[in-house]
């Protein structure tokens, strides 16, 4: 596993178990992050608010309250990525907290490689954010948001409008796990948030364009019962 | 039904009648007095006479029966003229034998005490006497009435009598000319009939004319008629007295109807009432059958059917002959009424059908005891009705117990999903605790040698094998349990695959994967979740009872009405005639194979894919290893809308 040191960089992490609370802060600082821990929700904000942190992860079973609250708050004020962990396999506690504003979610249990992966990209995708470019690329497709052209392996291909604003916004969000609902509101508008099956047949139509093999795409990814990401960018 | 005499011994209640006098509440208190110191119920009744009745009387009478229903009696307010009458009903109906009534308790008091004693002779008053304090002396009137049921029909007549005679004074001592003796005598056949019905105003009109005939018409004294006019007179006192006869008479009739009906409403209001004070279907029959068998004077017995829809005869003291419960099968299986036409092979009891508004709850059956065949068809019209309420009160307890039934299922339901959610809580936090524990050991300084990174790696290998035991217990468990919903929804079949590749990517790292999709394939409606961990499985399971490097291939494509989904490896293949059983819970190819797992991988594939209506099955081949086939109902995926025209250029 490579290790790249991430200085100067604070995060918070909210979680009761004390365990995982400390191998997710040595991991972390092994990154070189500066970590603050909070064991409620009540300490979890008090610290995101003091701290102003580049990083919250937050366990959501947490003793005082649901750490559900504690993303709709934070939103409130503050645009810091959050990685969820969460002991509970059930879909819509997944889906809740992205809707809420979470950045990424991880079941536990969970391998620390994969947790640190998954903080680069969501801190990444911030700061590319940041300084917006209009060009994309990933993979073998690359993206020009001002002339809205799309080539794979330098060919110029052919996106009807809609699957264009799909892959634009999963471009403008990438590395982030996008709810079906996000996605729907995005693209068909906010009366057509329940038509998750607009989505599977775009996507297909997308993956069939732009990935080597649509069965086993390597960039647009499935966030199975919960909603798509789109990595490598 | 009324004519029914009741002489309830023991525990039947008593009744106090209150007038329109403050004084009256001594009656009241009288009562109370008596009834506990009897233990027996208590009732109060005010009858107010309908015509005469001022603001402030109705207030006192009021007063004091609120204050009775404070005391625990049941109180009834009845507007009736007759207020003997009125009483004797409500006593009979209610199964009370002793009256407790105020000495002067109405304008007429000791009157209405001999009106009851006439005609009710079985009631046993207790006059209180008025404006005396101490407690109530017995007196226990008897009498029997010499005029009995022809009594009315005799004061009529009697009326009638006392009418001519007025009329034949009037006339003998010239008190008024001859015409205006023709009006009095209108006006007396009018009064008669008012007081005595048609036929005593029509008996009052004949006796008119003879006595203006032998009196008045010349000749006088003789009925001879020389002035032919006369017929003309004779004729229009003769009509006008038989109009206001028939006219009177029906207003009385309608009058007695009214009175009727308003008793009926009473007598099912209160018995509604009592049912719907009833928890359960054994107390709304008990008291049905106790309350009709009084009022109709006869055996009533409610058959109820059970949940099978078939009618229990098990009755305290009741003996049901076959053809008996023949009929009563009939009658519950038809939903009818019995009508004439069933009489004559009428057995021993009429039979109604117990209906509610959605299914029939059984049959109430009226004994026929002796003379009581020749009411039947009526006593059934009105039994009827009470047979719908004691349906319905049925058919409310009924669901009532369904619904605390409901309440306990989901009750237990949740018990069950809060255990499993607290079992994966515990199971899974002290997991993560080992796996990334030993994981961080890794990302620590200074660097771990070789042999000791290798062995961090198992512990973290070792853990997340318990981990996806410790996820397949719990599926499984939540699967027995009936409490997994389907989160069904439009997918992509390629979609699934995509993500049964990723999610099992490391166990097939050192296989070939073949992927073959047919192409076109119509969204499928299933829970996404679920059938890529059927999907996992099957792939997880290729890989480890194959070789390194055998070949692994997923497809799927388009059956009849349904899309198929298949895993098959080149490997050693399935023990032939195992196939089905390795579906069983802890089943496992080889019992004693080093290779790991619980066996409930297969069971939970067989739960899922059952669970949207598929089937999942395993073959062996002799040369191509294990396949196992699972196969999704097709539906009619909905429209895609919005951009059919570009799609329809894209393809």
């Amino acid at each position: 596993m490579q290790t790249t040191p991430e200085l100067h960089l604070t995060a918070v992490v909210v979680e009761d178990e004390p365990r995982i609370r400390r191998f997710v802060s040595t991991a972390l600082e092994a990154q070189g992050w500066h970590v603050y821990e909070a064991a409620s929700v009540a300490s979890g904000i008090t610290e995101t608010g003091v701290r102003k942190p580049d990083l919250v992860v937050l366990d959501l079973g947490l003793p005082d309250g649901d750490g559900l609250d504690l993303i709709s708050r934070v939103r409130g004020w503050s645009a810091v990525p959050i990685v969820v962990l969460s002991a509970r396999s059930d879909e819509g506690d997944k889906i809740e907290a992205l809707d809420r504003g979470a950045n990424d979610y991880l079941t536990k249990p969970f391998g620390l490689g994969e947790f640190l992966a998954r903080v680069r990209v969501a801190v990444r995708a911030r700061t590319s954010a940041a300084d917006r470019d209009s060009v994309f690329s990933f993979g073998p497709v690359e993206l020009n948001m001002a002339t809205r052209i799309v080539k794979k392996d330098g060919v110029e291909l052919h996106l009807t409008p809609k699957e264009y604003r799909l892959l634009a916004v999963l471009v403008l969000n990438a590395g982030k796990v996008m709810t079906h609902r996000q996605l729907l509101h995005e693209v068909w508008g906010p009366t057509q948030t329940e038509n998750s099956h607009y989505l599977r047949v775009y996507m297909g139509h997308l993956r069939a364009k732009l990935e080597r093999d649509p069965a086993q795409p390597e960039y647009l990814l499935t966030e199975t019962a919960v909603g798509y990401r789109l990595v490598g960018l | 039904m009324t004519q029914t005499n009741f002489i309830s011994k023991g525990k039947a209640p008593i009744l106090c009648c209150i007038g329109v006098r403050a004084a009256d509440s001594e009656v009241r208190d009288a009562a109370l007095q008596m009834a506990s110191a009897e233990g027996v119920g208590w009732h109060a009744l005010h009858v107010t006479p309908v015509l005469r009745l001022s603001p402030a009387a109705a207030r006192t009478a009021h007063e004091i029966l609120q204050r009775a229903a404070q005391l625990g009696a049941t109180t009834a307010i009845r507007k009736r003229q007759d207020v003997a009458g009125a009483i004797i009903e409500y006593a009979r109906d209610n199964a009370i034998s002793r009256i407790v009534l105020g000495d002067r308790s109405t304008r007429n008091g000791r009157g209405l005490g001999e009106k009851l004693m006439r005609r009710a002779p079985e009631l046993e008053l207790v006059i209180v006497p008025a404006l005396r304090q101490e407690a109530p002396e017995r007196q226990r009137v008897a009498a029997k009435s010499a005029l009995g049921m022809t009594e009315g029909a005799a004061a009529s007549y009697l009326l009638s009598l006392l009418t001519l005679s007025v009329v034949t004074a009037i006339e003998l001592l010239r008190l008024v000319d001859p015409v205006s003796l023709a009006m009095l005598m209108v006006l007396s056949v009018a009064l008669v009939a008012l007081g005595g019905g048609r036929r005593a105003a029509i008996a009052t009109a004949i006796g008119n004319l003879a006595i203006y005939d032998y009196l008045v018409v010349p000749p006088r004294y003789s009925f001879a008629l020389q002035d032919t006019h006369y017929i003309v007179t004779f004729a229009v006192m003769l009509t006008v007295g038989g109009l206001i006869g028939e006219l009177t008479a029906r207003l009385r009739v309608q009058a007695r109807i009214a009175q009727e009906s308003e008793r009926r409403a009473h007598a099912l209001s209160a018995f509604s009432r009592a049912l719907s004070a009833q928890g359960g279907a054994r107390q709304v029959i008990d008291v049905a059958e106790r309350t009709l068998s009084r009022a109709f004077a006869s055996v009533v017995v409610v058959i109820a059917s059970n949940a099978e829809g078939e009618l229990d005869f098990e009755k305290d003291g009741v003996e049901f002959s076959d053809d008996d419960k023949a009929l009563a099968r009939q009658v519950f299986a038809e939903q009818r009424v019995l009508g004439s036409e069933d009489l004559p092979g009428l057995p021993h009891w009429g039979m109604i059908p117990l209906r509610s508004s959605l299914q029939a709850r059984g049959v109430v059956a009226i004994s026929i005891a002796n003379g009581r065949r020749a009411t039947l068809l009526e006593d059934i019209r009105e039994l009827d009705t009470y047979a719908s309420l004691i349906g319905l009160a049925l058919e409310r307890v009924h669901y009532v117990a369904l619904s605390q039934d409901a309440l306990l299922a989901i009750e237990s339901e949740r018990l069950r999903n809060s255990l499993l959610a607290a079992l994966s809580h515990d199971l899974r936090t002290p997991l993560s605790g080992v796996i990334g524990l030993a994981e961080s050991i890794l990302y620590t300084r200074p660097s771990l040698s070789t042999q000791q990174r290798e062995m961090i790696e198992e512990i973290v290998e070792e853990g997340q094998r318990m981990s996806a035991s410790v996820d397949n217990l719990l599926e499984m468990a939540k699967l027995e349990s009936g409490t997994v919903v389907l989160r069904m929804q439009w997918q992509s079949v390629e979609e699934v695959i995509g993500s049964a590749l990723a999610n099992s990517r490391r166990s097939l790292a050192l296989h070939k994967v073949m992927v073959d999709i047919e192409p076109h394939l119509p969204l499928v409606q299933f829970d996404a979740a679920l059938v890529t961990r059927v999907l996992v499985n099957l792939l997880e399971n290729a890989a480890k009872y194959t070789p390194v490097g055998a070949e692994i291939s997923i497809a799927a494509r388009l059956c009849n009405d349904c899309v198929e989904l298949s895993v098959a490896d080149d490997g050693p293949g399935l023990p032939v005639g195992q196939e089905e059983a390795l579906f069983a819970k802890f089943a496992r190819g080889q019992s004693e194979s080093a290779t790991g797992g619980m066996g409930l991988g297969l069971a939970i594939c067989r739960s899922i894919v059952q669970a949207h209506g598929g089937a999942i099955v395993a073959e062996t081949g002799r040369s191509v290893g294990a396949r196992f086939i699972m196969t999704l109902p097709l539906g009619e995926p909905p429209p895609v809308m919005g951009e059919l025209e570009t799609l329809a250029n894209d393809t």
